[in-house]
C-alpha cells in the first residue's frame, strides 16, 4: 500500500448557505506531484485551507503523513512548506527579516538555500516585501518554503501574476527538482500546460465536488478511448490529448 | 527562542515606530514648561501635568488603535494565514501580540509618564488625588486595558460583517441588564461596598475573559474572519453568561439573608410583639437588611425599599408600622398592621414627595407629611386622596401627631430657637398656633397630653398642646420616661425616681452603682433600666430591683413587652428579664 501524504476523507465545507467543498476526498501518495484543478470558485482554496489546518471542515478529516491537520497543524507545518494564494506575509518587513523570522520558528532550515534562491529570483534581501512584485512576492515565499526543508511543499496558484520566465522557471526548476528528490508536491493551478509534464496525479474539482481523480497518464489513456468510442472517424488512436483537453471536457460538463 | 516571543518580538519589530512617537511626546513634556508665559516656579508642576496628560492620551489612544488591529486587521486583510502556515501554535499567535501589546502600552507609558514621578509626581498629585501618582498611573493603565480589549472585540465583530453581530448586540444587552438588576438588588441593601467589589471582581473576570476568549478564537476560527468571530462570540457570551448566573447566585444568597443572620443590629419595638430589626448581613460585607419581626413567634417580613431604622414610623400604640418607599417619581407610603392576623406589609395608594416629616394617625387611617416647602398635607391612606393641607408658617425641623383623628398637632421648631405648637383641623381646614416650646426634645406621655422637657438642673411637665409649664422636678436626670400608667420614671446615678402624672414624688427606688441611661417600660409596672453594660429590672410598685444582670441592656428606650429585644456584646437577643432567659434572632 502507498503511503500517503495527504489523505482527504468526505471533506465538506459551508460557507454559510454556500458549500464550497463537497464531501471531497482524495489521496496524495509521497512523492508525488499532485496537481489540484478547477476554475475560480470550483473550492481549491477551500480545500488547500482545509489542508493546511486553517479553516476546520464542516464535514470530514484531513490528515497529513497521518496526522490529524486541525489538531496537529503546528507540529505538521514543521514538515510543510507553502506559498500561499495571496500573498500573506506583512508588507513592512524586507525579505531579509522574513528570513530571519521564519528561520526561528523551523527546526530544520537552510538559510544558505534562502539567499541562493532569493538570488536567483533577482529580489533584495533590503527590499520590503510589499514593495515587490506578485511575482516576487511568490517567489519570495517559495524561497522562504523551501529553506525549511519541506517533506510536503503545498503551492496555492503559484504562478498568479509570475511572468512566463518565472513561471517556466517554477515549474521546470523548481518543482521538478522537488519531485526529484521525492518531495511531495501539492499544486492548484490554472497553468495547465506548465503542470501537465510535472504532475502523477490530477484531481479536478467544479462546484466543490471533486469530478476527476486519477494519475495522468491513465486519465489521458481513459479521455482518448472515450473519445475515440464516441467519434472513431474524427480521431486516430494516437491522436495527442491535452490536459486542458479534459479539463475543458471535464468542467463543461462531463461527469465521470 | 519560544514561538510566543519571536512573535511578539516581530510585532515589537512592526511596531518600533510607536517608541519614536513615545520619544517625541517626551520631548514635547519637557519643553513645555519651557514655554513662554510659565514660570520658572511653575516648571516642575507643569511638567508634572504635561507629562502625565501626554503620557495618558498616547498610552489610551495607542490601546484602542492596537486593540482594534492586535487580530482584527490581519483577520480582515487574510493576512493571518502567515502564521498558520508556520509551526506555531495558535495560542502562541495571541499571546506573543499580546505581550507585544502590553510591551508597547506599558512601554509608552513609562516613557512619556517619567518626568512626573522624576519631577516630584506625588506631591503635585496630592492637589487631584490623596492616592498617589502610582495610582493615576495605574488608572491610565487600567483604563487602556479595558480599552484594548474592548476595541479587539469590537475589532473582531466588525470586521466579521456577520449578522452574528445581532446576537452579540442582544447578548450584552441581556447581560448589561442582568447585571445592572443584580447591582440594584445589592444597593437596595445599600450594599455599596459589596457592589464595588463585585464589580471590579466582575470586571477583572470580563478581562480574563477576553483574553482567554482572545486565544480561543485564534485557536479556532483562526484564518477565518466570520468563524473567529463566531467562536470569540460564544466563548465571550458564554463565559460571561456563566459569570453572570454566578453573581446571580451570590447576589440571591447575600439578598436571601434573614433575621438570624443580621450582625450590628438595631431594633426598634414597637411596645408590642413587633419591631423592626436593622442590621449588617452576615459574611455580606456592607449588605443591610431590615425586617419586621414579632419577638414571640419569630415570624418576619422583609421590608424592602427603606435601609435605616429610624427611617420607621410606630403609632404610639404599636397597631400599625409605616414607612416611605422611594421610587422614581415619589415616595410611597407602606403600612403593616401588626394588630391584624396578617400584617403582612401593604403599599397604599398614598404616594408624597420631598418628605420632611411624616406621621400615621394611631387607627392607621389618616397620614400626615410635611413636605420641604413647609406644606403640611392629610391623606386618607385607604384611598389616598388629600383631606386638608396648609403651610406651617415657622419651624426648620418638625414633630407631630394625630391628637385626634381629625386634628394634627404639629411642633414646629426653628433653628437655634423654641418650638411652636400649631393644632391643624382636617375638617374644617383651619390651623392654628396652639403655643410654644423653649426646644424639640421631649418625651410624651402615652396620653399625648403631656410632656417631660429636659432643661439644666430640672425636668418640666408642660402641657403638650400650649407647652404651658406645669410642674418642675429639679434635680440632674440622665434618662426619664412618662410609664403606660401616666407615672414618671426618671433616672438619677444609683436611683430610679417615681412621680406621679402631676410630678408628685411617689418614690426613690436605688438601683444600685453606675450611671443609668434608659429605662424602658415593659408592662406590669416594671421597667428595666439600661446602665452602660448591664440592667436592672425594677418592680416600680414594691420600689425593688428584681434582678441586675450583666452584658446586656434594651435594645432601645421606650415600650417593650416581655420578652423583650435586648442587645449584648454579641448582637442583639430575644430576652426575658424577669427570668433572664436569651435566645437568638432567628
Amino acid at each position: 500500500m502507498t503511503e500517503l501524504a495527504i489523505e482527504v476523507s468526505n471533506t465538506t465545507v459551508r460557507y454559510g448557505r454556500v458549500m464550497a467543498v463537497r464531501d471531497v476526498s482524495l489521496a496524495v501518495p509521497r512523492g508525488s506531484v499532485y496537481a489540484l484543478l478547477g476554475r475560480n470558485g470550483a473550492g481549491k482554496s477551500s480545500l488547500v485551507r482545509c489542508l493546511l489546518g486553517q479553516r476546520k471542515p464542516d464535514g470530514g478529516t484531513i490528515r497529513a503523513f497521518g496526522e490529524d491537520v486541525w489538531t496537529h497543524r503546528a507540529a505538521l507545518m514543521q514538515r510543510i512548506g507553502v506559498v500561499a494564494e495571496e500573498a500573506d506575509a506583512p508588507p513592512e518587513m524586507t525579505v531579509a527579516q522574513l528570513a530571519r523570522f521564519c528561520s526561528q520558528l523551523y527546526a530544520r532550515w537552510d538559510e544558505r538555500e534562502v539567499d541562493d534562491r532569493l538570488a536567483r529570483f533577482e529580489i533584495s534581501p533590503g527590499a520590503k516585501f510589499g514593495a515587490l512584485s506578485k511575482g516576487q512576492k511568490k517567489q519570495t515565499l517559495l524561497a522562504l518554503a523551501l529553506a525549511m526543508s519541506p517533506d510536503l511543499l503545498v503551492l496555492d496558484d503559484p504562478t498568479l501574476g509570475l511572468d512566463v520566465v518565472a513561471r517556466r522557471s517554477l515549474f521546470e526548476e523548481v518543482i521538478a527538482e522537488l519531485a526529484d528528490r521525492g518531495i511531495t508536491v501539492f499544486v492548484t493551478t490554472h497553468d495547465l500546460g506548465g503542470i501537465e509534464t510535472l504532475a502523477d496525479c490530477v484531481a479536478i474539482m467544479k462546484n466543490g465536488a471533486l469530478l476527476v481523480e486519477e494519475e495522468l497518464d491513465a486519465l489521458k489513456s481513459r479521455f482518448r478511448s472515450i473519445r475515440v468510442a464516441a467519434q472513431p472517424d474524427a480521431f486516430g488512436e494516437s491522436a495527442p490529448l491535452s490536459l486542458e483537453d479534459i479539463f475543458i471536457a471535464v468542467t463543461e460538463g462531463t461527469s465521470r | 527562542m519560544n514561538s510566543t516571543l519571536v512573535i511578539a518580538r516581530r510585532e515589537l519589530v512592526e511596531k518600533r515606530f510607536v517608541f519614536v512617537t513615545a520619544l517625541a511626546f517626551l520631548a514635547l513634556a519637557v519643553a513645555i514648561p519651557f514655554m513662554p508665559g510659565v514660570h520658572a516656579g511653575e516648571r516642575g508642576p507643569v511638567l508634572v501635568v504635561a507629562s502625565l496628560v501626554l503620557a495618558a492620551v498616547l498610552t489610551i489612544g495607542l490601546a484602542a488603535i492596537l486593540g482594534s488591529s492586535i487580530v482584527g486587521r490581519e483577520l480582515g486583510d487574510g493576512r493571518l494565514s502567515f502564521y498558520f502556515s508556520k509551526p506555531v501554535p495558535a495560542t502562541s499567535i495571541w499571546w506573543g501580540k499580546l505581550l507585544a501589546a502590553a510591551v508597547l502600552i506599558l512601554g509608552v507609558l513609562v516613557i512619556v509618564g517619567l518626568p512626573a514621578l522624576i519631577a516630584g509626581g506625588a506631591a503635585v498629585l496630592t492637589t487631584w488625588t490623596s492616592r498617589g501618582s502610582l495610582w493615576v498611573f495605574a488608572a491610565i493603565l487600567a483604563t487602556a486595558a479595558a480599552l484594548f480589549l474592548l476595541t479587539h472585540v469590537l475589532g473582531t465583530f466588525v470586521r466579521s460583517r456577520s449578522a452574528w453581530f445581532l446576537f452579540d448586540f442582544i447578548a450584552a444587552v441581556v447581560c448589561g441588564v442582568g447585571l445592572s438588576m443584580l447591582a440594584r438588588m445589592l444597593l437596595a441593601g445599600s450594599a455599596e461596598l459589596l457592589t464595588a467589589l463585585l464589580g471590579r471582581i466582575f470586571a477583572v473576570f470580563i478581562a480574563a475573559v477576553v483574553i482567554a476568549g482572545g486565544a480561543w478564537q485564534i485557536a479556532r476560527g483562526r484564518t477565518d474572519r466570520k468563524r473567529s468571530h463566531l467562536e470569540l462570540s460564544r466563548f465571550l457570551w458564554m463565559s460571561i453568561g456563566c459569570g453572570v448566573l454566578v453573581v446571580a447566585a451570590f447576589v440571591g444568597w447575600v439578598a436571601a439573608v434573614g433575621p438570624g443572620d443580621l450582625i450590628n443590629q438595631r431594633a426598634v419595638p414597637s411596645g408590642g410583639d413587633w419591631a423592626f430589626i436593622e442590621g449588617l448581613g452576615k459574611n455580606r460585607v456592607d449588605y443591610h437588611a431590615i425586617f419586621l419581626y414579632n419577638i414571640k413567634t419569630s415570624r418576619a417580613f422583609r421590608v424592602r425599599g427603606v435601609l435605616q431604622w429610624w427611617q420607621f414610623g410606630l403609632t404610639p400604640s404599636g397597631s400599625n408600622a409605616f414607612w416611605l418607599v422611594r421610587t422614581t417619581a415619589a415616595e410611597e407610603l407602606w403600612v403593616a398592621r401588626l394588630d391584624s392576623s396578617d400584617p403582612r406589609p401593604m403599599k397604599t395608594p398614598v404616594a408624597v414627595k420631598s418628605v420632611s416629616f411624616y406621621n400615621l394617625s394611631p387607627d392607621g387611617s389618616r397620614f400626615a407629611v410635611i413636605d420641604r416647602q413647609s406644606i403640611l398635607s392629610v391623606y386618607d391612606v385607604a384611598s389616598g386622596d388629600l383631606l386638608g393641607s396648609v403651610r406651617i408658617p415657622a419651624g426648620d425641623y418638625w414633630f407631630g401627631f394625630f391628637s385626634s383623628p381629625d386634628v394634627v398637632r404639629i411642633y414646629a421648631n426653628e433653628r437655634r430657637g423654641p418650638s411652636a405648637i400649631f393644632e391643624f383641623d382636617v375638617r374644617k381646614k383651619h390651623l392654628i398656633s396652639t403655643g410654644a416650646l423653649p426646644t424639640l426634645s421631649f418625651r410624651l406621655s402615652a396620653d399625648h397630653t403631656r410632656l417631660l422637657l429636659p432643661t439644666d438642673g430640672a425636668v418640666e411637665i408642660r402641657d403638650a398642646r400650649s407647652g404651658a409649664l406645669l410642674h418642675t422636678i429639679p434635680g440632674h436626670f440622665t434618662g426619664m420616661r412618662f410609664l403606660r400608667d401616666g407615672r414618671i420614671a426618671v433616672l438619677e446615678p444609683q436611683t430610679l425616681d417615681v412621680f406621679s402624672f402631676d410630678g408628685v414624688p411617689l418614690r426613690q427606688i436605688p438601683i444600685g452603682a453606675g450611671r443609668p441611661q434608659v429605662v424602658t417600660d415593659v408592662g406590669a409596672s416594671r421597667v428595666v433600666v439600661g446602665f452602660r453594660a448591664d440592667s436592672a429590672v425594677v418592680d416600680v410598685d414594691r420600689g425593688v430591683v428584681l434582678r441586675r444582670e450583666n452584658g446586656i441592656r434594651p435594645a432601645s428606650f421606650g415600650l417593650a413587652s416581655i420578652p423583650m429585644l435586648a442587645s449584648t456584646p454579641d448582637g442583639v437577643v430575644i430576652w426575658n428579664p424577669l427570668t433572664g432567659e436569651r435566645r437568638p434572632i432567628s
